[in-house]
Order: structure tokens, then sequence, then C-alpha cells
């Protein structure tokens, strides 16, 4: 009688080969990269990952094949703020928010973006889709109106620097812009490591740039939700995530522009593949005569999967060879061009990089599709 | 993970007391920074430390205003 219960337990409790051998994997890159600090983090996500709470089935995914939690987001958040309070109750630290208004509004931005992405995390369909859009486009429009230094007076391209030189126009533009991209970073969030790939490149070079603790500490988060993500396939940043590294991402690239810290071309070509993605993915619906925002699985990311798919027995594998490709193919050029020295950032030759990047991504579609024509067709 | 807030911490509380003369930032690859933050933890704990000089820790009562996160850019640091 205690047989199967037995099994059970130890079902449970002791993880089966393949997972001990990812959670070494983890635990070892984890280590290399931070320390006992990136095992501490990899072992908070491992406990959410087991939680039932935000798990999705294995059918509601493009991409994946298991069963995963979506509460990626939720783990970077409470990360994030385990080393914010850390650090204001360990040292003197006073963080922005609590000194520059720019960064209180900027924060409280990324905070309501969250909010509305945990809701969808915690409870599916919880919230309309034109409801969580009008929040959004509330939360960009107030906080730009309320913060006018974050939004550019020109972004070096000839006709759009027209516009912005109406501060009301420049506004509506940047609000637009703001949720437009928060979308694309969603959408975009569809194989491992391919959104945390982009941020985690993005908040290296913010950190590098600025040198504040809190790009430094959501490059760390990043990375170790990166390691997990690509090795287990067990965690998905969900909504919580993917709007929350997006406004935070979106913002900090305003501030930059505005700041003439950084062009235009250059966050451009940082964050090609969703913008790329996204433009691509609405033409392509609008084309086929279906709404510009319901989903499908024409993404790049989803055709080079299918390419990827009958090469492996493991289901984990494409999906996150697909993820890394297109993350270190988009953003890993950009880094490497930064980290090299090629280019200054503040050059608008960025928007060549980020032409060629299109002109990467386009052909690379045109080829897979080429190669995947349904059979009679 | 609190250790490694607390390490990061400490370190930037001795460069302070040190005066900054490097040896905190330099000691890099010193085996129980490699055991508490990893290999590139370490480089950016010293990156942190460098570039925020003395704002790392913020003396509330007379820095505020202060600090890491009103620094501008690498190339224009924040003056002693």
């Amino acid at each position: 009688m205690l047989g199967p219960l037995r099994q059970r337990l130890s079902d449970s409790l002791l993880p089966s080969n393949n997972v001990s051998h990812k959670l070494i994997a983890m635990a070892v890159l984890a280590f290399l990269t931070f320390g006992a600090t990136g095992l501490g983090a990899i072992t908070l996500m491992y406990a959410l990952s087991t939680m039932q709470a935000g798990r999705d089935s294995a059918a509601s995914h493009g991409i994946s094949s298991i069963n995963s939690s979506r509460l990626g987001g939720v783990a970077i958040v409470i990360t994030f703020l385990l080393f914010l309070v850390g650090m204001v109750m360990l040292s003197p630290y006073t963080p922005g928010v609590a000194r520059d208004t720019t960064f209180l509004h900027l924060w409280s931005t990324v905070f309501v973006c969250c909010m509305l992405g945990a809701a969808e995390d915690f409870k599916a369909d919880l919230l309309t889709p034109y409801f969580r859009l009008v929040a959004k486009l509330l939360a960009f429009g107030i906080f730009l109106w309320a913060t006018p230094g974050v939004v550019p007076d020109a972004i070096g391209v000839p006709l759009l620097d027209e516009l912005f030189a109406s501060p009301v126009l420049a506004w509506g533009i940047c609000t637009l812009f703001c949720v437009g991209f928060i979308n694309a970073f969603n959408m975009a969030d569809g194989a491992n490591g391919l959104v945390p790939g982009i941020a985690t490149a993005a908040f290296g070079i913010l950190f590098l740039e600025y040198g504040r603790p809190a790009e430094g500490v959501l490059f760390f988060v990043c990375l170790m939700f990166l390691i997990f993500n690509v090795i287990s396939g067990w965690f998905f940043l969900g909504d919580t995530g993917s709007y929350g590294l997006g406004a935070a991402l979106v913002c900090y690239g305003l501030l930059g522009v505005a700041n003439g810290d950084f062009s235009a071309g250059f966050m451009a070509s940082l964050l090609a593949y969703p913008c790329i993605d996204f433009l691509v993915s609405i033409i392509r619906r609008i084309r086929e005569g279906k709404s510009p925002l319901s989903p499908d699985n024409g993404h790049l990311h989803n055709r080079l999967h299918r390419f990827y798919d009958p090469k492996f027995k493991s289901r984990v594998i494409p999906n996150s060879l697909t993820g890394l490709t297109i993350s270190v193919l988009s953003s890993g050029v950009c880094l490497l061009i930064y980290l090299a020295g090629w280019l200054p950032i503040e050059s608008g030759a960025w928007f060549a990089v980020f032409a060629f990047q299109a002109t990467v991504y386009l052909t690379a579609l045109c080829w897979l599709r080429s190669v995947q024509i349904p059979k009679g067709a | 993970m609190l250790w490694g807030i607390n390490g990061v911490s400490s370190m930037s509380t001795r460069a302070v007391v040190v005066g900054y003369d490097g040896s905190v930032v330099g000691n890099v690859y010193s085996p129980n920074r490699i055991v508490m933050l990893g290999f590139l933890g370490s480089n950016l704990a010293s990156e942190l430390i460098d570039r925020g000089q003395e704002t790392v820790i913020l003396d509330k009562p007379h820095r505020e205003g202060e600090g890491l996160d009103a620094q501008g850019p690498a190339s224009n640091p924040v003056s002693p």
C-alpha cells in the first residue's frame, strides 16, 4: 500500500536523471558567472517554476511542447526587488525613484505595465486586450506628458524630425511607439532565450554606459533567467516579464536618446528583432485579411523552430537554439560592435546596422518560407 | 543572494575607507569574491564601485540628490 505513495513522493521530491542534468548545468553556469549569488537566483527561479499558479499547458504555445510556468517575469521582479531592498537596508544607497522625479515616473510606468502583465499571468483573460491597450496608452501618455524631458527633440531621421519639432506631436508619436514596442516585445517572446537574450544584451550595454546599480541588477537577473530558460525550458517570461522589461527598455531608450547619450539608430539596432518582427507580422496579417494583432505562427522564430525541430530528438534544444540564434544575430551583433568599439553609440551610422539586420531578417524569412511550403500547396 | 548584496555593500564601504586606492576594485579574482559573486559578478561589482566612486555608498543626510542613479554617462562622471 505504501508502494505507490513512496513512488509519488520520490517522483515529486527527487528529480529524474534528465532534470538532474539540467539542474547541474544551470548551477554550474550560474556559479561561474555570478557565484553563490547566481545560485541563489537560480534556486528561487526553480522554486517558482514548480508552483501550480501560472502553469501553462503545452497546447497553448506556438513552439514549446512541454508544460511550463509563466511566472518568469514574476521571478525577475522578485529578484530585482530583493536586491533593491537589500541594498537600501544594508547600505546607505538611495534608489533613483526616491531622489529623481524622472526615475519615479519611469519606474511607476514600468510597475503599471508589470501589474497588467501579472494579472494576465495569474489568470488568463482577466483583463480584456482592449482594457490592457487603453491602460498602457494612459500610463505612457501620462508618463511622457509629466516628464517631457524623456521625449526626444529629434531622432536623426529627416522626415520624423520635422514632426518631433512639435512637442504635442512628439508626445503622441512617443506614446504610440512605447505601447507598440511593448506589444512587439510581448509578441517576440516565443522561444527560449529570445527576449531574455535581447534584454540581457541591452541591460549589459546600459550598465556599461551608465554604471548604475539598477541596470547592473537587471543584467544579472536577465542573465540568470536566460540560463534557466535556455537549459530547462520550464519557465517563460510571461506577460509580467515581457511588459515589464519592454517598458523598462523603451523608457531607458527614450531617456538616453533625449539626453543625447546614444542615437536612436543604436536603440533601433539593439532592439531590432521585436521591432522588425512586429512590423512584418502586422503587414503579413493585413495582406492575409486578418486582424493585425491576431496571433499566428508565421513569425521568423516559428519558422526557424520548424527548421531546427526535425534535426533534434530533444524538445527543448530546437526551442532554445531558435531563441539563441535570433538574439545572438540581432542584439548580439549590436553588443559585439559596441564592445569592440567599431561605432560610437551616438553615431547615426547605427541606422545602417539596423537596415542590415532588417535585410538579414527578410532574407531568412523568405528562405524559410520557400523551404517550408506545405505539401500540396 | 543576500550574501551577494551584503558582499557588494561591504566592498563599497571598504573602497571608501581605503580611499579608492584601487585595492578593492583591482582584487577581482580573489577566491572569496569568485565564490560569492562569480567571474562576471566580481567584474560587475568592481565596475560599479569604480564608476560610482564615493557615490556607491551614499551618506544620506549629506548627499541627498546624488548617487548612482543620478550619475551621467561614463564619459561624464560625478566629480568627487
